[in-house]
């Protein structure tokens, strides 16, 4: 009983920071997956700018992984 | 002129044995080569193949039966062969084009998956360090991640930097890149993060 209660806890403290990383995750692939889809829609190739747009969102992502320990 | 079975006909072998090296092309068979240079060399192997086997062919081949020899005049031959160097060609010059535009787009599509994971990775960096209460991120696993972090960001740069070099090897970018990605998500699927 006492290892259900302690499941059921561990889940109810993880499950809503999964979720957001889980969620955060799925804005970043449809935002890439916009960027390669409206090129493969209008026949031509990812552009630079394009390319930099997914830069700049993985930059901001990466800057905020390696800031110093809270 | 007397027929022998398709089965013996060293062209149907030779056609045979070129179209399983496309097929291996296509299933992203790694010859060591540009994706274009792969492709070109596959099709002019493949057209200039076709062309000796017409010229040292000299009997008609059949699969069933004995085919209608009345059916064997040159003219239709030539006919067939300028056909089969014409579509050789084009063959090679549409899936290079493809090739090349995919090179990019794959790039865009590895560093969507890399931004994927970083932002789980992200999640997870801004607990505070175990040992607080739960939920709380381990020291050495976000120490993992960021090291994993910096090797992909490496590795993506060399691939960018490739993809502006007109000729570069790119499959063997791609394949370090989709390793270094993967790191990054087998750390975060141990720890339970991703599934």
């Amino acid at each position: 009983m006492t290892a259900i209660i302690k499941a059921a806890q561990l889940l109810a403290t993880w499950a809503p920071l999964a979720l957001n990383g889980v969620s955060s995750a799925r804005r970043v692939v449809m935002e890439g997956s916009a960027l390669i889809n409206k090129a493969t829609e209008e026949g031509r190739d990812i552009t630079d700018e394009e390319l930099q747009i997914l830069d700049d969102l993985v930059r901001d992502l990466e800057e905020r992984l390696q800031r110093d320990d809270i | 002129m007397e027929s022998k079975s398709i089965f013996l006909s060293k062209t149907a072998i030779a056609n045979v044995l070129a179209t399983a090296l496309l097929i291996l092309t296509f299933a992203g068979f790694d010859f060591e080569l540009t994706a274009e240079q792969q492709t070109s060399v596959v099709g002019g192997v493949y057209t200039v193949l076709n062309i000796i086997m017409r010229l040292v062919t000299k009997q008609p081949a059949h699969v069933f039966k004995k085919p209608d020899e009345t059916t064997l005049n040159t003219t239709p031959w030539v006919g067939i062969i300028v056909l089969m160097l014409v579509v050789g060609l084009l063959h090679g010059c549409t899936t290079a084009t493809v090739e090349t535009d995919t090179a990019r787009k794959r790039f865009a599509a590895i560093k969507t998956d890399y931004a994927s994971v970083l932002a789980v990775a992200v999640q997870y960096e801004s607990l505070p360090r175990c040992p607080a209460l739960e939920p709380c991120s381990d020291p050495g696993v976000v120490r993992q991640l960021r090291k994993a972090q910096i090797d992909a960001r490496t590795v993506l740069d060399g691939y960018e930097a490739a993809l502006k070099v007109p000729g570069a090897d790119l499959s063997s970018w791609i394949r370090r890149s989709v390793a270094a990605v993967s790191a990054i998500q087998t750390i975060a699927t141990n720890r339970g993060l991703i599934k």
